[in-house]
């Protein structure tokens, strides 16, 4: 088995009993980027002369006796919307096609001390708004497993060069299923932490109340290896962030044993809209699950049926702020037609600067929030956001866990959704309600369609419940056999 | 028609915090372009905003200090709107939940009490500065960005010029008695916009408001609004009405033009912000906050008026300044209010303001003050030695008993020893004796001829007593 | 609710995008489907739930310490698209 294809929990021990250094590795890793990356398409940059750098560095460190993390040495792509500094850092869009900043993020910080190899920047929707990699504007990435398909989205090229074996672990970010839609197009495991869990510090926003940074890797325990680095409180730099219970210790806890977790089905996910293949892999694994000694009873969650305009209200609203800053102004791409007009900088710089899709959001987000218009948008929509947290945490009465599908369907062709936004949105009906609620959501394959494309399931916790899903994931893992699945390419 | 003038403010005021508002940058005033500044305060991509606990503390006091109510719950909200000065594009503000709501400020005008009702204080952070000097177009300078501001907002209470700045001038003594504001006018630590209307003496009806932007002085406030008001009544009279406006204010030109008319009136589309999250004063943070205002400037005038008998200029002067009104009262607790107020007023207002220092970057202090008008009452030193002593007071450690040793300023009162230099002087002066005897005064002349052989030291009531009592005897 | 091609506009210019570019009328015509996607939390009845300030957290505050680490070279000039006398320069704005 060649070292690309090994998990990063495999490589971590590879390493830290020196059989393999890190140079060697991050070798083998980027031959094989050179082999696919053609076909995949997965990274907007890569950063092969400093990753092997990077690689050196912690063989000499390694060789000098320190102890070293459970990541120093490993390949980890990042997604293009995480500050790393000095390194360009495009949400790929044309606004930011220059922009390399002066910082890093706080999770690169926590990557750099854990002396992990950064590959590259992986590709995205532009500024994450997207389900299928296509709104990126340097170039559409291609799902591994089925290279006229899509990887899903945004956080499509990191979903994807982890299924290609271009690295083990990557970095996402998950505002309405960012990383769980990809991971289950791409057949990888992608969790999106409770919100708090990881700071935000250097990710460049979509959403703030929304987005969250969190891993991918080809199986439970890589998984739980890089949301232990990344997560943590960062009082200094990020309100929102949270001293969480499990503080770097998720990987060191894994269990499979499922006796007695009670799994709830929540039957408003199983409706007409969701592909016979989803549905039956994912019920299958609710047999699986109940052969493990799980309880599985079928709950009800209603309000997944205003879950999509609450989303799209509040993402939207807190975009069109966010995505104000991005005027011409102070960095990224400034019209060369604007004369002397200041408004005329701002409109060109912006009309000419983001795709299509950033503008739809940034206009709906403008709408929802202006004069007249902001009661029955905006502040309903923050109000009906309350009573869906409150009906996850009744659910969370009955049941450890929640299973359901991610999307209705498996990876689709690309181009066969483009034209009719509504279309595209509404293929994020089963994952937005968890960041509507703030709650971790684990995706993990559990199976292929008729076209050999990978479908995934997602199990959704209570506030923290990582270790939970991580467990519950680790047991279906080793159920099924369905780990480290890499595409023939 | 006679016209009455309804007047509301919006006052501005810099927190005198050592950080910013949302990062760590330094707030001083000055630093060569762009040098205080982060990713936070550049609104550079993925950086997040944390919210300084200083600026809680100082805008909950002057909510505190204005009879506010405190809003223990609170939040930051975005103001959305395109400027080069504002590089996130919005303004993290408040909109809804303000932390301070309806106080009342109190303050006199030609000796009649007044009073104007606060709407609300909220905490924002300030824009960046734009210079227009050094090329053709226009450079952004960040330093200023994410200073911390309070802004307070009036109900339309005031109906003069006059009134607006006695309120202006009683804002910034309070700002400065709380020690939250640099209160330096020249430094735009304190700005203010106006909203002016008419109507007709008599009315109770509000009439339609104009707006007036860009006024960085009192005295502008008071021009502005005395231009405006006769800019209106003349619109009036001629028949026109009053638009729904804001104008900009020209301090040079004395006149003001329209900025925005209400068609253009922005939408702010303010929602809370989701990079902050809720902002708690428990009971027990408010009743130290509360602890921490002192007795109010007013209070302190009303006072010097009725308990130590001031004139309204003297009670003014020393209230309008913290530190000489709390020199004054500590002082006041040992000697007479009126005894340590003339020294206060006089040779210390006129050394602190010689060296362009504020009392308290000397070592005055109350005890020393205490200290001088004793010795000064007990005839051991003159009034013109408590003078001489005053510079090493605010110089020195020592006590006021050694500076006058050191100087040998202490007056000789012991009767037998002047009476031994009178006597000496007499003797020696017989031209002095004999113009006294033949009818003129020369008690002027003896007494400076003492003093000179006294070496300044002797009593010179005493000298005056003994050299009429021994010109008697002649 | 259908949403006039003058209220598209309006929205254009508060956000500053330019109406007059050749991808708006595809984007106005959009924006009918998806205001009429978000208008179903109309049918939504909420009672009276409202949060106005959202409490599941407090009190996150930096102490008052001044931290300088940038300086404006490293932090503002590689990125300006114009960079002048120290400063981000723009075409000349007075109000």
């Amino acid at each position: 088995m060649a070292l690309y294809e090994k998990t990063a929990s495999e490589l971590s021990e590879l390493l830290g009993k020196k059989k393999i250094s890190a140079v060697e590795l991050a070798k083998d890793v980027f031959a094989r980027t050179k082999a696919v990356e053609d076909k995949v398409q997965g990274y907007v940059t890569v950063a092969e002369e400093s990753a092997l750098a990077q690689a050196e560095a912690v063989d000499k460190k390694r060789a000098s006796g320190d102890t070293l993390s459970a990541l120093a040495g490993i390949p980890i792509a990042i997604k293009d919307n995480i500050c790393t500094k000095g390194t360009l850092t495009t949400c790929a869009s044309k606004m930011l096609g220059n922009f390399k900043p002066p910082y890093n993020a706080t999770v690169m910080e926590k990557l750099i001390a854990s002396d992990a190899v950064i590959t590259g920047k992986a590709n995205m929707d532009e500024f994450a708004m997207g389900s299928s990699c296509e709104n990126s504007a340097m170039h559409p990435t291609h799902n591994p497993h089925g290279l006229d398909r899509v990887p899903g989205g945004s956080s499509g090229g990191s979903a994807a060069v982890v299924a290609a074996g271009e690295a083990p672990l990557a970095l996402g970010s998950d505002t309405g299923g960012s990383i769980r839609q990809p991971a289950s197009f791409c057949g990888v495991v992608g969790l999106k932490p409770t919100y708090g869990a990881v700071s935000r510090y250097g990710l460049i926003a979509f959403a703030s109340s929304l987005d969250q940074i969190g891993p991918f890797g080809r199986s439970i325990e890589d998984a739980a290896m890089l949301l232990d680095a990344v997560t943590g409180h960062d009082p200094l730099h990020d309100s929102t962030s949270v001293k969480t219970p499990f503080e770097g210790s998720l990987r060191a806890n894994l269990n499979a044993d499922v006796k007695g977790l009670k799994i709830g089905l929540p039957k408003e996910y199983f409706g007409e809209g969701i592909s016979d293949a989803v549905r039956k892999n994912v019920m299958a694994a609710a047999e699986a699950y109940k052969a493990l000694g799980a309880e599985v009873f079928e709950i009800s969650l209603p309000l997944v049926e205003y879950a999509l305009p609450i989303y799209y209200i509040l993402s939207s609203a807190e975009a069109s702020s966010n995505l104000a800053r991005f005027d011409g102004v102070k960095y990224g791409y400034r019209t060369p037609n604007a004369g002397d007009d200041i408004i005329e900088l701002y409109t060109k710089s912006r009309s000419e600067g983001f795709g299509a899709e950033v503008q739809r959001r940034i206009m709906l987000g403008t709408y929802v929030l202006s004069s007249g218009y902001y009661d029955a948008y905006y502040k309903k929509a923050r109000a009906a956001q309350r009573k869906i947290r409150e009906e996850f945490a009744n659910a969370f009465e009955k049941c450890d866990v929640i299973l359901t599908p991610v999307a209705p369907t498996t990876a689709y062709e690309i181009g066969s959704k483009t034209t009719n936004p509504l279309e595209m949105y509404a293929g994020d009906i089963c994952t937005v309600s968890v960041n509507i609620a703030g709650l971790p959501g684990l995706v993990q394959p559990c199976g292929f369609d008729e076209n050999h494309m990978p479908v995934g399931m997602q199990l959704i916790g209570p506030r923290f419940g990582e270790q939970t899903l991580l467990n519950a994931g680790l047991a279906f893992e080793q159920a099924s056999g369905l780990k480290n699945i890499i595409a023939a390419l | 028609m006679k016209y009455e003038a309804v007047i509301g403010l919006e006052v501005h005021a810099e927190l005198s915090t050592k950080s910013k508002i949302y990062c760590s940058c330094s707030t001083g005033f000055g630093a060569p372009i762009n040098t205080h500044t982060c990713p936070v305060c550049t609104g550079m991509p993925g950086a997040l905003p944390v919210l300084n606990k200083q600026v809680v503390h100082y805008a909950a006091k002057m909510g505190k200090a204005t009879g506010c109510t405190i809003n223990q719950l609170c939040k930051a909200d975005r103001k959305n709107y395109f400027y080069p000065d504002l590089p996130k594009a919005y303004q993290i503000s408040q909109f809804d939940v303000p932390i301070c709501e309806n106080g009342e400020v109190f303050f006199y005008v030609d000796g009649v009490k007044h009073s104007c009702r606060l709407e609300r204080i909220h905490f924002e952070e300030d824009a960046g500065k734009l210079l227009h000097d050094e090329i053709d177009g226009t450079i952004v300078d960040f330093n200023r960005c994410g200073v911390p501001l309070i802004e307070m907002v009036t109900r339309p209470d005031l109906h003069s010029s006059a009134e607006a700045k006695e309120f202006l001038e009683m804002i910034k003594t309070t700002l400065s008695y709380l020690d939250i504001c640099d209160c330096k006018m020249e430094e735009g630590s304190i700005r203010c916009d106006v909203n002016v209307s008419i109507r007709p003496e008599g009315s109770t009806e509000l009439g339609t408001r104009v707006e007036m932007k860009n006024i960085n002085t009192f005295s502008g406030a008071v021009r502005a609004i005395d231009y405006e008001i006769a800019r209106q009544i003349e619109v009036v009279e001629n028949g026109g009405e009053i638009q729904q406006e804001t104008r900009r204010w020209d301090d040079v030109k004395l006149k003001n033009t329209v900025m925005r008319t209400k068609e253009d009136a922005q939408d702010y589309r303010y929602f809370p912000d989701p990079d902050l999250i809720a902002v708690e004063i428990s009971d027990e943070w408010l009743h130290q906050i509360e602890s921490e205002v002192p007795e109010l400037p007013i209070t302190r005038y009303e006072r010097y008026l009725n308990e130590y008998g001031m004139t309204a200029m003297e009670a003014r002067l020393l209230s309008d300044s913290f530190e000489k009104a709390e020199l004054l009262d500590a002082a006041a607790k040992q000697v007479k209010p009126k005894a340590a107020a003339n020294w206060i007023l006089s040779d210390i207002s006129k050394y602190l303001n010689d060296k362009g220092v504020s009392l308290r970057e000397t070592k005055m202090t109350a005890d020393k003050l205490v200290a001088l008008v004793k010795l000064i009452e007990a005839g051991t030193i003159s009034g013109n030695a408590g003078k001489k002593v005053l510079p090493s007071m605010f110089e020195t450690d020592e006590t006021v008993e050694a500076i006058v040793d050191r100087m040998g300023l202490k007056q000789v009162s012991d009767e037998g020893a002047i009476l031994a230099i009178v006597q000496d002087v007499i003797a020696k002066n017989e031209k002095a004796v004999a113009d006294f005897k033949a009818g003129k005064n020369v008690t002027g002349f003896l007494v400076g001829q003492c003093m000179k052989a006294s070496k300044g030291q002797g009593n010179p009531q005493i000298i005056n007593k003994l050299i009429a009592s021994e010109l008697a005897k002649l | 609710m259908a949403i006039s091609r003058k209220e598209i506009e309006h929205i254009a210019s508060l956000a500053r995008l330019d109406s007059t570019g050749g991808i708006f009328d595809r984007l106005a015509d959009d924006m009918q489907g998806i205001v009429a996607m978000v208008d179903k939390l109309a049918e939504l009845d909420l009672g009276d739930i409202t949060d106005v300030i959202n409490t599941e957290r407090k009190n996150a505050f930096h102490e008052d310490e001044v931290i300088q680490e940038f300086t404006p070279d490293e932090l503002i000039e590689p990125n300006a698209p114009d960079f002048q006398c120290g400063g981000v320069a723009v075409p000349r704005v007075v109000e």
